[in-house]
């Protein structure tokens, strides 16, 4: 049996409601060469049930019995994948006519993106459109397009803009820089992105792709509770901790070169400076969060006596400095009751 | 020329209206086998006067034009100490007259003992003695003698409590535990403590030998709010790698009851206690966030390993799920 195009994969959870409609949205694109690999993950409303009556021979069905998270399901999921090309869909979203077709032709026209995206139009769950004016981040997916090291930019201050369900990527990608990490649950797309742009481009098609369902409370992990904002900014840090592994020199200056103190970036040790005073500029949100990474950062630079030099006599940072900045921000004291 | 018995060092830095009774403090103790180290960290009041005119053939002053910070004038101190023991002293403390004796006595008699500490009664800019009572950490250098293990726990959940200027100690044990640290400005001393504390014992003498100042605005310990903030990231910092070097034995002595495993089979055992010990201050604890904070990440970082990942799953029920929960425990990051 010869590999398809395309892996489409589907990760279902609890969705018994609109996995249907999802099925369909996919059987019936315009672009046909493709498998369509769905695991549900152990849901308990009878997802499977319904996942089972909808019939076609490109579908390849697994049934967990347990919940692990959508993580180690989509793990699974790409792991099983044989096409060249990797497209993901949520088991209650769904995809607008032509999708499919019109992203195999922008990756094979372009064989230095490595994922494309698409916008997105909101639906509720009676499938009624949902204005985006009228949601907080209604348009945090309408974004242009630039470099990688403005991509990078964009995620460092602002947090994620990429919608996870328009994807399509090479499937040789995963094996480069890792799948979905299950450790998180809020970020796990997010933190995915950031460790593709820092190896490839990618690019976000100017019109909606799919209809991306918005559901309240906790029935998808985008709801918007105060348990998963908390969860949120948890995670952020522990992205944000992590940034800049592997961002090379030129990356670094060409999504940032404005904010850097020495912006010719002479050296990796300088580069290495560079990355932590970064978390000191300032950030629309989240500021306490990026300077106590920072400052974490800082002191262990100052122990090493090569970057100690540096920051001494090329930043003007000395312990006193250090000191200074360590009495300016006020994060850890218990909150007030 | 032989060496003293103590040598003690005097990091000082603009108390002038304080230096001279520090060191007359020292000067009449009834111990009188010791030198006196003082190193002027740049100070820009009338400190370097005050000093000059003082006479003493066991004073030994060295000035410094430029301010560099406590942590590396205390270490330039130890560093020219000659003496069996170690004590140190702040321009701004005084001693009782009795202070070296006690503790040089105890010491010569309690050769497994490393460090000795002591009580103190607070004083303000005049002299005149503040009821401990009055302040807010009145009672804070009140402690009752610990095990190491104990000491560490108390930091841990507690931060410092050992008075500085009480700190009298072996001087091979001063160099074996290493410098101040200078990039910290309100905890070097804790950071010390904890140190020292994973490889020698203290002491902590029930008599107040130190009367220690209190004085708004006038020292690092004054209460505003740069300093509070910076001592709860300075307990941050110390916080990330407190478990560095301590044994599983030692690890038991100090918190086995708040272990999930109280008797660790393999050293994998004892780093996912120590994850979690994050997670086990006290209600009462000024650092439970904070310590949750750096524990949240530790978690993250121990699930990336498949070892200790299977052991976490296998011995602690401790997965992915239950990680993603610890994540919704409270804000650790207020904006």
């Amino acid at each position: 049996m010869s590999a398809p195009a395309i892996s489409v994969i589907m990760p279902a959870y609890n969705h018994a409601a609109f996995v249907a409609q999802a099925m369909r949205s996919v059987l019936s694109q315009d672009f046909e060469d493709f498998e369509f690999l769905i695991a549900d993950d152990g849901s308990s409303d009878g997802t499977d049930e319904v996942i089972r009556l909808v019939q076609d021979p490109r579908i390849i069905f697994t049934a967990f019995k347990i919940n692990r998270g959508a993580g180690v399901v989509t793990k699974h999921l790409i792991n099983s994948a044989r096409g060249e090309f990797i497209a993901l869909i949520n088991s209650d979203d769904v995809w607008l006519p032509g999708k499919l077709s019109f992203q195999v032709d922008q990756l094979s026209s372009s064989p230095k993106l490595g994922a494309v995206f698409g916008r997105v139009r909101y639906i509720d769950a009676m499938h009624n459109g949902i204005p985006k004016s009228s949601m907080q981040w209604g348009h945090v997916f309408d974004k242009d397009n630039r470099s990688r090291g403005k991509w990078l930019r964009q995620f460092f201050f602002e947090g994620n803009c990429l919608c996870n369900p328009t994807m399509m990527i090479r499937a040789g990608i995963f094996g480069e820089v890792g799948v979905y990490d299950n450790r998180l649950r809020q970020l796990p797309d997010f933190d995915m992105w950031i460790r593709l742009v820092k190896r490839y481009d990618i690019h976000i098609a100017d019109r909606p792709l799919i209809e991306f369902r918005m559901l309240p409370g906790e029935i998808n992990a985008s709801g918007d509770t105060p348990r998963n904002a908390v969860r949120v900014i948890n995670e952020y840090m522990l992205i944000i901790e992590r940034f800049f592994e592997g961002v090379d020199r030129g990356t670094l200056i060409e999504g940032f070169g404005d904010l850097l103190r020495n912006k010719a970036v002479p050296t990796e040790h300088h580069a290495e400076i560079e990355k932590v005073l970064l978390l000191f500029a300032p950030a629309p949100w989240l500021d306490h969060m990026f300077r106590v990474v920072g400052l974490q950062k800082l002191y262990r630079l100052l122990e090493d006596p090569p970057y100690r030099r540096l920051l001494e006599h090329e930043y003007g940072i000395d312990d006193r400095e250090f000191q200074r900045l360590m009495g300016e921000i006020d994060t850890f004291r218990p909150m007030p009751k | 020329m032989t060496s003293p018995r103590v040598s003690v060092i005097m990091p000082s830095f603009n108390h002038g209206k304080f230096i001279a009774d520090a060191i007359e403090s020292v000067l009449r103790q009834d111990f009188e086998d010791f030198e006196l180290l003082i190193e002027d960290d740049g100070s820009t009041d009338n400190t370097r006067a005050t000093l000059g005119a003082i006479a003493d053939p066991r004073l030994n002053i060295i000035l410094n034009d430029k301010n560099r910070g406590a942590g590396i004038v205390t270490n330039s101190l130890i560093g020219r100490a000659r003496g069996d023991y170690i004590a140190l002293i702040n321009s701004d403390d005084m001693w009782t007259a009795t202070k070296l004796q006690r503790q040089v006595a105890f010491m010569d008699r309690n050769v497994d003992v490393a460090a000795a500490f002591s009580r103190a009664e607070f004083v303000d800019a005049k002299g005149m003695p503040i009821k401990a009572t009055r302040l807010s950490f009145g009672r804070i250098f009140d402690q009752e003698n610990r095990s190491q293990g104990r000491w560490l726990r108390h930091f841990f959940f507690n931060g410092n409590c050992l008075c500085n200027p009480s700190f009298l100690a072996r001087r091979t044990a001063v160099l074996r535990t290493g410098g101040f640290d200078n990039r910290l400005r309100q905890l070097p001393d804790l950071d010390f403590w904890v140190r020292m504390a994973k490889r020698e014992r203290f002491h902590v003498d029930y008599e107040p030998l130190v009367r220690f100042r209190v004085a708004r605005g006038m020292n690092v310990s004054s209460d505003t709010p740069a300093n509070a903030a910076r001592a709860l990231m300075e307990h941050a910092l110390i916080a990330e790698t407190f478990f560095e070097g301590v044994s599983t034995e030692l690890l038991q002595d100090g918190f086995a009851d708040l272990m999930r495993i109280p008797r660790p089979p393999t050293l994998l055992h004892s780093k996912i206690e120590q994850a979690l010990l994050y997670f086990a201050a006290p209600p009462n604890s000024p650092y439970r966030r904070m310590l949750a904070a750096a524990g949240y990440r530790k978690l993250f970082n121990l699930l990336s390993s498949s070892e200790t990942r299977q052991l976490l799953e296998s011995d602690y029920s401790f997965d992915d799920h239950a990680f993603h929960e610890l994540g919704v425990i409270g804000e650790l990051f207020q904006s």
